[in-house]
């Protein structure tokens, strides 16, 4: 039986983890279209995008905090004009977990980009196709399969995402404590192990239940294309 | 009525090409690696470094302020390689475009000519070379086109299907009024196809040509000699003469059945032409020809490739030839180049 606390965190975790990935996509396939272009400053922009991967997660959250806090100019400003207030709120939450998460994406989505032949896009541009229409028909079919391996690992690496949430959002039952915040609070409490038990059982199912899920679409769409996983055609 | 004056610079490769008479049926001809594809592509606008003039009719496709983008074109474009979408089938790679005006021939009539129906459900990674390219020439031509660039269309085709492709191609120009441009490195297809001929040759590094009529471009040096017979049947033997030798060619596997009757034309590449000596195909007792001339060496079974000496030196003893190819053109081609 799953108590209230369990039932909270794996809602929340999910919704979190969901938004984070969902919300910062859009972003990643135009910062992965522009690295796999090249061109000036894609090693610096590399670098910035892969820069969450490497620092600590609890530095990730505290820049945020600076930049986003309600004392913060932008942070201020948010919430003054938006009413957007992300500390000790799930969206910041959200937003801990995405920024966090965000390489994974990126890097999954360059992969698939650059594995794209460039001749499809002269073929398409003979049919009479537009920039746009290019991308929605060839573009962005191609790298499905690539979006979706970075969008389930980038899940899966949000439902586990501690540092930043806690040091940013903070760790507020039902409103930003995630499974990984519970478990942590759980096992500061005194006798809390069995909840803890049970939170991390949860979390395990999570995890492998997305990667097993991702990791199958993504086969199916590949071989779909005549890719296989060792050699992209 | 394609006209056009390109120059273009890339790396170490430089490119001067044009065509200063309006042409409808162009084809470039020239060795692998001297630009006919990368012509193509700045025909059709891929080349952003290229300068010039491209005029299509009355329009202005490069030139001016700047140039139309390739989409804008109207192409109807094969290229090197099928280039189909691996995500899509067969049938939806040949539905691909959506143009606005209806196609110059019908899906139907592309699929039943191109003999595409058996591929139609299968996806692009599960067809052979042949089947892609044919898949890509349809795609081209329902894309409704207002020309049709087209790189070595028919290089993977079996000799049917060759015919097929070059057939409904011919048609679909002829019918709608369209200009072809064809880079293609055999005689036959150019011949059968074009009228306008623009050989691309490097020299000091710089791959230079000029559109021509094709009679003028034949003429030639290195050219075939053009030689005309008349079939007295269907199948019959075409007889030719060369440096006093009599050929034979025959005609029947050349030509289409309904151009088997009737006076035809060949056009016969002198490297088509082997020599064997007097009688036997071993090489013992070949004439030796010193020089540019035959030599034995080369002779070896009468089966090496060599260039015609001509004409060939008096008294040298006879030679008997062999013909390995010849393009016999059809009764409807023999004007162009004539």
């Amino acid at each position: 039986m799953m108590g209230d606390v369990e039932t909270l965190a794996t809602l929340l975790s999910l919704k979190v983890a969901a938004v984070a990935v969902l919300g910062s996509l859009p972003l990643a396939l135009l910062v992965a279209t522009r690295l796999a272009r090249g061109g000036p400053g894609t090693l610096l922009l590399d670098a910035l995008v892969h820069l969450p991967l490497v620092l600590p997660p609890v530095v990730v959250g505290y820049l945020l905090l600076i930049t986003l806090g309600t004392q913060a100019p932008l942070g201020g400003w948010l919430k003054e004009m938006l009413s957007l207030r992300l500390v000790f709120h799930w969206t910041g939450a959200a937003l801990a977990a995405a920024v966090v998460t965000f390489p994974f994406q990126v890097r999954a989505l360059r992969l698939a980009l650059e594995a794209i032949d460039p001749g499809l896009y002269r073929a398409a541009q003979s049919l009479g196709l537009s920039p746009w229409a290019r991308f929605r028909r060839v573009t962005f079919p191609l790298a499905l399969p690539g979006l979706l391996a970075g969008a389930i690992t980038a899940f899966a690496a949000a439902l586990g995402e501690f540092g930043a949430i806690m040091t940013f959002a903070a760790n507020i039952p039902g409103e930003t404590q995630t499974l990984p915040l519970a478990i942590y609070s759980a096992l500061q409490t005194p006798g809390g192990e069995t909840a803890a038990g049970r939170l991390v059982a949860l979390a395990i199912a999570l995890a492998l239940a997305g990667l097993l899920l991702g990791e199958g679409a993504a086969r199916r769409l590949r071989a779909r294309t005549g890719q296989t996983l060792g050699s992209l055609r | 009525m394609l006209r056009f004056s390109l120059t273009l610079k890339k790396g170490a490769f430089a490119l001067r090409a044009d065509a200063r008479e309006p042409c409808q049926r162009l084809a470039l001809m020239g060795p692998s690696g001297v630009g006919k594809s990368t012509l193509l592509a700045a025909l059709a606008g891929f080349e952003r470094q290229a300068q010039g003039t491209v005029h299509l009719g009355d329009r202005i496709l490069t030139g001016g302020k700047q140039g139309l983008a390739p989409e804008a074109r109207q192409l109807g474009m094969v290229f090197q390689r099928p280039l189909l979408f691996p995500h899509l089938t067969a049938e939806d790679n040949l539905r691909f475009a959506r143009p606005a005006a209806p196609p110059p021939v019908s899906f139907e009539e592309v699929v039943a000519r191109l003999d595409l129906a058996p591929v139609l459900p299968r996806r692009a990674h599960q067809l052979s070379g042949g089947e892609a390219q044919r898949v890509a020439l349809g795609r081209a031509l329902l894309a409704a086109p207002a020309w049709l660039l087209l790189d070595e269309p028919f290089a993977n085709l079996d000799p049917a299907r060759r015919e097929a492709a070059l057939a409904l191609i011919d048609e679909v120009v002829e019918r709608q009024g369209l200009t072809l441009v064809l880079a293609t490195h055999r005689l036959e297809e150019a011949v059968s196809l074009c009228d306008h001929l623009l050989p691309l040759i490097e020299e000091n590094g710089v791959s230079a040509g000029s559109a021509q009529p094709l009679a003028q471009a034949l003429g030639g040096a290195r050219a075939p000699t053009l030689v005309s017979g008349t079939l007295q049947e269907a199948g019959g033997t075409l007889e030719f003469c060369y440096g006093g030798q009599t050929l034979r060619v025959k005609a029947a596997p050349f030509l289409r059945a309904e151009d088997r009757a009737g006076p035809a034309a060949a056009l016969i590449d002198p490297q088509d032409v082997r020599a064997l000596a007097a009688g036997a195909p071993a090489p013992l007792g070949c004439p030796r020809f010193e020089g540019q001339r035959l030599s034995a060496d080369r002779l070896r079974h009468g089966e090496d490739v060599f260039t015609l000496p001509a004409p060939l030196p008096p008294g040298e003893g006879p030679v008997a030839f062999t013909l390995l190819g010849a393009t016999v053109l059809p009764p409807r081609r023999r004007d162009a180049v004539a």
